[in-house]
C-alpha cells in the first residue's frame, strides 16, 4: 500500500467527493433541468378525505390559454393505464387474502384522503396550469371520513390484513408464572419524511423512448413500475436521476404523480415537469410510522424476560402501499426481540386503511417501532423492579458466544457484542455521576432525566445482491457505475475510498456514477444496504479488475503473472525496474479500458447496533424539554468512513429526537383535514436542538461475518436508538417526581404543553 | 401567485393616492407575510404598492423622550441599532428574536404591526409600550389601533407611516415559541414609563391584549413575584395542536414573571 494513497483508503475520515460542487451550487438536481419546451404539470387535488365523485367538468380548464392538456383519472383508466396495488402473501384474519384499496393514478370515482391528485393540467407556464385547475369543475358527495384506528379496527371493510406470530399458549404460560408482569400501551405517532428536496420529475420523450429525470432512491424500480403502470415497451424508459436532496425512504417507490408525468409527456410530446410543493409532499408523499401497540413483558424474579406480547394495529392509510404493510406487519417484528434472548413470543399485528395518506419506508422503517416497544417496556420493568434500567438489560443480553443467533422470528444475527456495547455506553456517558447531575439540575430548577436504549437493527432490505461495472480507462481514470443511489448520504466517497484500497491510487483517480437505469439494473438504496451490497461488490469487481490488469501487465511484459507486483497503480517484475501501470495496460486494450462486470452476493442482512444514552432537563413551567447530553457507542462492523458514519449516526438521532419531541402528522378526526401540512405547524428538529454535549462512537470490533468488507449498514441506526433513549429520559425524570404511573404512558410527541399538563396533573 | 401590477412609490402621498384610487391594491412592505400569501393564492390584489421607494417610511431616530421608528425598518435594523440600544433595549431584544435571520433581513416593524398577526412579537411591544402609531392621516394611540386578529385601525387606503415609542423606565419581554414556527405562543411585554404600568400578551389570545391585574400588581410591586399568583383566565384564549387555552393561560403568568425579571 503506497501510504500517500492510503490516506484516501479505508477508515479514513475522507472528506466527501460531492460537497464540493453542492455547497457552490453546482448541483445537478432535477429541478436544474429545464430542457428547450419544458411544459409545467398541476396537480388538482382533493380537498375532502372521503367524497365519491359525481362529476369532474374539465370544459372550461381546456378552453384557457395556455392549457395543453387535462388528465383525469377516466383519460388514464381509458389509455390503460393500471392503478397502484398492494399485493403481498398476507391474510386478514377471517383468512381471505389480503385487502388494500387500489389507487388509480388520478382519482376514479371516489377520493380517499385529502391531497389525493384528481386531475391534471399540463400547460405552457405553472400559473397557466394553476389557472385551469382552478377552473376544473368537481362534484363531490362528502362520505363520512376515518382516521381513528379505533374506528377502523371495527369495520372490516378497513381491516388490510393481519400477521401472528410466536406461540400463544407457551407465552400465556409464562406470563402466568411470572414473577413480574409490565404493560404499556403506546403509540408510534404519524411522521412526515420531509426530506430538503421535494418530489420532483421531468419527462420527455426522445424517439420512441421516454427519459423521465427524477428524484428517486431507486433508479431501475423508478423505470420497472413506470413500464408497467402505463403498459409501456420495456426498455422504452430511460430514468436518470441526478443529486438528491435526501430521502429518508420516502423516495423508494415511484408515486403515482410521476406515472402522471410520464403519462402527460407522450400524451404532449412535450418535455413536462411537475415539482412537489412542501405541502404537496406533506399531503400525498407517503408518511412514516402510525402504529398504536399494546404490549406486554413476563420477567421472573431477577429480571429475566420470559416472554413478550405485542398486539399492534397500523394505520397505512387510504391506499395501502406493499412497503408500508410489510414495514409493520413484517419487517419491524423480525427485531421485536432486539438484543434481548427471548424465545418466547406472542405477537399480532393488523393494518387498517383510514382516509389519510398512504404510509410507506421512512428512516427505520418498521425497527424504530419495535424497538420504542420492548425498550419502553424494559424502563418500566427497570422501575417496578427497583432495578438499574442498564443491568436489566445486561440480564437480558444475548452473549456473543450464541451467535450466530436465531431469534424468536427467526431471523439470524451474525455478529454482536451487545454487553461491550452497553458497558463503554456507561463509561463514556458517565453513568454513575447522574446523581450529581440531577442535584445540580434541580438547584437550577430544572428537572433531570436519564434515558438508555439498547437496540439492534436488521438492514439490507434482503435484496443480496448488487452488480456494479468498474472500468480502468486508459486516459487514467477509473469509473465506478452502482443502481444504488447517493442522496445526501455520501455512499459515493465510500465506494471510491473501497476502490482505493484495491487500486492503490489517488482518490481523485475514481470517479462514482449513479443513477442511469441504462447503465444497470438493481434494487437501489433502502434500508442502510448500500455499503454492504454494493460496497462488497465494489471491492470484488475493483479485485477483479487488478486481476485482469496483471494478466495483460504480464503479456506485455512478457513475464509469469505470478511475477508481478502490484502497487500505487503499477505492476512490477519483482526484484527488477521492469513496470507498467495499470492505466497503461487499459489504454493498450481494443477498447481501451479493462471492463469489469460483476455481481456480488453478500450472505446475509447485517445487524448494527447500540448504546444510546440521553440527559434531558426539563423546564417545569413551560414543559420544555432540552436535550442535556447524548452518547451513543455504535457497533456499525468496521468503518469505512468514520465521519461520514458518525454523521449519519448523530444526524439518524437527531431524526429520532424530532419523533420525539416535536413532530407529528395530525390529522383532524372528524374530517380527516391535516392539521400540520406545513412547517408552520409540523414541527422539525433544527441545528440548535445539536448540543456539545453530543458524542457518537464507534467499536469497530466485532465485524459483519456476511459481507466481505465486514461492515453493517448505518443510514438508520441512529433514529432508532433515539427516540427511546429519549422518552426513556423523560420517563426518569417523572418517576423522580413521583410520578411513575405518568411515567409509564408517555406519549410522544413530549411537547412543551404535553409535558406541562403531565407535571401539573 | 396571480398576475397584479406593481407600483414603487417614492413619498407616502402617491402611495396613498394610488391605494385609494384601486380598492384591489395593497401594500407591500417586507414581503415576508404577503408574499407568501400571494404563492399559495391566497390572496388576489389587482396591484402591489411597494413601499420600499419611500424615504418617509425609513429612519429611527430620538425625539425628546421618544423614539421614532419608519415604518420601512427592518427587523434586523431595530436588533442592531445602537440608537433603539440605548433607548428602548427591549425593543432591540424582541427584534432579534423574531423568525430566522431571512425574515430579520426582510420584514418591516410596519408591516409587522400593521398586519397585527396574534403570534407576532411587535405589536406587544406598541401595545406594552404605550406607542401612538403615525399613519398617512392621523395619530393613532396603541390602545385604540389593535382591534382584533388581523385587524387594526387603520383604513384600507391609509398607511402605517412611522411609530413613536415614549421611553419607558424599565422594559422587559419573554415568549414562549411555538416549537413548529417558532412564532408566539404565549408572550408578555411588561414596561414602566410615561405611559405608566402597562403588561401586553401577545399569541395567547386573538390579539394583543393588556392584563389589568398584572398591571395593577406591578404598579403595587414591581416585582417578579407580584404577577406570579395571577391567573389569566383560559376562556377566550387560543387553543390549536401546540396547546391548549389552558396551557397558554398558564404561559401568560410564566411569562410575565421573566418579562418582570428581564426588564431588570
Ligand atoms: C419563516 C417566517 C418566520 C416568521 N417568524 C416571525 C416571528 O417569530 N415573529 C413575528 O412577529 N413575525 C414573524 N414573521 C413575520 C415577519 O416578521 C413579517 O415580515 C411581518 O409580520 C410582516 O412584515 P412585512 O414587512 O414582511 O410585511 P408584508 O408582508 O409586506 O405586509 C404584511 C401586511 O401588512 C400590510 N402593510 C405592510 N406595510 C404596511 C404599512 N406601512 N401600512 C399599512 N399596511 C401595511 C400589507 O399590505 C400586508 O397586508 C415570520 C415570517 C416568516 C416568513
Amino acid at each position: 500500500m503506497n501510504m500517500e494513497f492510503g490516506r484516501f483508503g479505508s477508515g479514513k475520515a475522507v472528506k466527501r467527493m460531492e460537497d464540493a460542487a453542492l455547497l457552490a451550487g453546482e448541483g445537478q438536481f432535477t429541478g436544474d433541468f429545464a430542457p428547450e419546451g419544458q411544459a409545467h404539470l398541476y396537480f388538482l387535488r382533493s380537498p375532502h378525505a372521503h367524497a365519491r365523485i359525481l362529476s369532474i367538468d374539465t370544459a372550461a380548464a381546456r378552453a384557457l390559454p395556455g392549457v395543453l392538456a387535462v388528465i383525469t383519472g377516466a383519460d388514464l383508466v381509458a389509455a390503460g393505464a393500471k392503478p397502484m396495488t398492494a399485493a403481498l402473501p398476507f391474510k386478514r384474519p377471517d383468512g381471505a387474502p389480503l385487502q388494500a384499496e387500489p389507487q388509480t393514478l388520478l382519482a376514479t370515482g371516489a377520493v380517499r384522503f385529502v391531497g389525493e391528485p384528481v386531475a391534471a393540467v399540463v400547460a405552457e407556464t405553472l400559473a397557466a396550469a394553476r389557472d385551469a385547475a382552478e377552473a376544473i369543475e368537481v362534484d363531490y358527495d362528502e362520505q363520512p371520513a376515518v382516521t381513528v384506528m379505533a374506528s377502523a379496527v371495527q369495520d372490516p371493510a378497513r381491516v388490510v390484513a393481519q400477521t401472528r406470530y410466536g406461540d400463544a399458549a407457551a407465552a400465556d404460560a409464562a406470563f402466568a408464572a411470572a414473577a413480574h408482569v409490565v404493560r404499556v400501551q403506546i403509540a408510534n405517532q404519524r411522521l412526515a419524511p420531509a426530506p430538503m428536496e421535494p418530489r420532483v420529475v421531468l419527462a420527455a420523450p426522445e424517439g420512441e423512448r421516454l427519459i423521465v429525470r427524477l428524484s428517486s432512491q431507486m433508479p431501475s424500480t423508478a423505470r420497472d413500475q413506470l413500464v408497467d403502470l402505463l403498459n409501456l415497451a420495456p426498455g422504452s424508459v430511460r430514468v436518470l436521476i441526478g443529486d438528491v436532496g435526501g430521502g429518508f425512504g420516502m423516495k423508494t417507490n415511484l408515486y403515482p404523480e410521476d406515472a402522471v408525468v410520464a403519462f402527460a409527456a407522450r400524451a404532449t410530446a412535450r418535455p413536462v415537469k411537475w415539482a412537489a410543493t412542501r405541502i404537496e409532499d406533506f399531503l400525498s408523499a407517503v408518511h412514516g410510522r402510525d402504529v398504536e401497540s399494546e404490549a406486554e413483558m413476563a420477567l421472573d424474579a431477577e429480571g429475566r424476560v420470559l416472554a413478550l406480547r405485542v398486539k399492534g394495529l397500523a394505520n397505512v392509510g387510504a391506499y395501502p402501499r406493499n412497503s408500508g404493510i410489510a414495514i409493520q406487519l413484517l419487517i419491524g417484528p423480525w427485531v421485536s426481540t432486539s438484543i434481548y434472548d427471548i424465545q418466547t413470543i406472542d405477537f399480532s399485528f393488523t393494518a387498517l386503511m383510514t382516509n389519510t395518506a398512504p404510509t410507506g419506508a421512512y428512516r427505520g422503517a418498521g425497527r424504530p417501532e419495535a424497538i420504542y416497544i420492548i425498550e419502553r417496556l424494559m424502563d418500566v420493568a427497570a422501575r417496578r423492579m427497583g432495578l438499574d434500567p442498564a443491568e436489566l438489560r445486561r440480564r437480558n443480553m444475548i452473549a456473543p458466544g450464541q451467535m450466530p443467533y436465531k431469534n424468536a422470528m427467526g431471523q439470524v444475527y451474525d455478529s454482536g457484542a451487545f454487553e461491550q456495547m452497553l458497558d463503554q455506553g456507561l463509561k463514556l456517558a458517565d453513568w454513575g455521576g447522574y446523581e450529581a447531575r440531577a442535584a445540580a439540575a434541580a438547584a437550577r430548577g430544572k428537572l433531570r432525566g436519564r434515558g438508555i436504549a439498547t437496540f439492534l437493527e436488521w438492514t439490507g432490505g434482503n435484496a443480496l445482491e448488487e452488480r456494479v461495472t468498474v472500468a480502468v480507462k486508459g486516459d487514467g481514470g477509473i469509473e465506478v457505475y452502482a443502481t444504488t443511489q447517493q442522496m445526501g448520504q455520501g455512499i459515493g466517497t465510500s465506494y471510491a475510498q473501497l476502490a482505493v484500497d484495491i487500486f492503490d491510487v489517488p482518490i481523485e483517480k475514481i470517479t462514482v456514477i449513479f443513477g442511469d437505469s441504462d447503465r444497470g439494473t438493481g434494487f437501489g438504496s433502502a434500508g442502510s444496504r448500500s455499503l454492504f451490497t454494493a460496497g462488497s461488490a465494489v471491492s470484488v469487481a475493483s479485485g477483479k479488475a487488478v486481476d485482469q490488469g496483471r494478466e495483460l501487465a504480464a503479456e506485455a511484459l512478457e513475464v509469469a503473472v505470478a511475477d508481478l507486483e502490484y502497487q500505487g497503480g503499477t505492476f512490477r517484475v519483482a526484484g527488477t525496474d521492469r513496470e507498467i501501470g495499470i492505466f497503461e495496460v487499459a489504454a493498450k486494450q481494443p477498447e481501451g479500458r479493462i471492463f469489469i462486470d460483476s455481481t456480488t452476493k453478500v450472505n446475509g442482512p447485517t445487524w448494527p447496533n447500540g448504546c444510546h444514552i440521553c440527559e434531558v432537563e426539563i423546564d417545569r413551567e413551560t414543559g420544555e424539554i432540552e436535550v442535556a447530553s447524548y452518547v451513543s457507542v455504535n457497533d456499525a462492523g468496521r468503518v469505512v468512513n468514520p465521519m461520514i458514519v458518525e454523521g449519519q449516526i448523530a444526524g439518524g438521532a437527531l431524526q429520532g429526537l424530532g419523533q420525539a419531541i416535536y413532530e407529528q402528522m395530525v390529522y383532524d378526526p372528524e374530517t380527516g383535514q391535516p392539521l400540520s401540512a406545513s412547517f408552520q405547524d409540523y414541527a422539525m428538529p433544527r441545528a440548535d436542538v445539536l448540543l456539545p454535549g453530543y458524542v457518537t462512537a464507534l467499536d469497530q470490533s466485532v465485524p459483519c461475518r456476511t459481507n466481505p468488507l465486514g461492515v453493517k449498514g448505518v443510514g438508520e441506526l441512529g433514529t432508532i436508538g433515539a427516540t427511546p433513549a429519549l422518552v426513556n429520559a423523560v420517563a426518569d425524570a417523572l418517576a423522580r417526581q413521583g410520578k411513575a404511573g405518568l411515567a409509564d404512558t408517555l406519549q410522544m410527541p413530549l411537547t412543551p404543553a404535553r409535558m406541562w399538563a403531565l407535571l401539573e396533573g | 401567485m396571480y398576475d397584479f401590477d406593481y407600483h414603487k412609490p417614492t413619498t407616502v402621498a402617491d402611495a396613498v393616492a394610488l391605494l385609494a384610487a384601486d380598492p384591489d391594491a395593497k401594500a407591500v412592505s417586507g414581503g415576508h407575510t404577503l408574499i407568501p400569501a400571494l404563492k399559495h393564492r391566497l390572496n388576489k390584489p389587482t396591484s402591489l404598492v411597494d413601499l420600499s421607494g419611500i424615504a418617509e417610511m425609513r429612519g429611527i431616530r430620538r425625539e425628546g423622550n421618544a423614539l421614532i421608528i419608519g415604518a420601512f425598518t427592518r427587523h434586523a435594523e431595530v436588533a442592531s441599532s445602537e440608537v433603539v440600544q440605548a433607548a428602548i433595549p427591549v425593543l432591540s431584544f424582541m427584534a432579534a428574536h423574531i423568525g430566522d435571520n431571512q425574515v430579520r433581513n426582510r420584514g418591516t416593524i410596519g408591516g409587522s404591526v400593521s398586519n397585527n398577526d396574534p403570534a407576532a412579537d411587535y405589536p406587544a411591544a406598541v401595545l406594552g409600550l404605550g406607542a401612538i402609531v403615525h399613519t398617512s392621516s392621523r395619530k393613532i394611540p396603541a390602545d385604540e389601533f389593535f382591534l382584533g386578529m388581523f385587524t387594526t385601525a387603520l383604513e384600507p387606503d391609509e398607511l402605517l407611516v412611522a411609530i413613536e415609542f415614549p421611553i419607558p423606565e424599565k422594559a422587559g419581554y419573554a415568549k414562549m415559541k411555538n416549537p413548529a414556527s417558532r412564532y408566539v405562543m404565549a408572550g408578555a411585554l411588561v414596561s414602566k414609563g410615561p405611559a405608566g404600568v402597562r403588561v401586553a400578551i401577545n399569541g395567547a389570545a386573538s390579539c394583543v391584549f393588556r392584563q389589568a391585574e398584572m398591571e395593577a400588581a406591578l404598579a403595587a410591586n414591581w416585582s417578579p413575584e407580584a404577577v406570579a399568583g395571577i391567573q389569566q383566565p383560559a376562556d377566550d384564549l387560543n387553543s390549536d395542536i401546540h396547546g391548549s387555552a389552558e396551557y397558554r393561560a398558564h404561559l401568560v403568568t410564566v411569562m410575565a414573571k421573566r418579562a418582570v425579571v428581564n426588564a431588570g
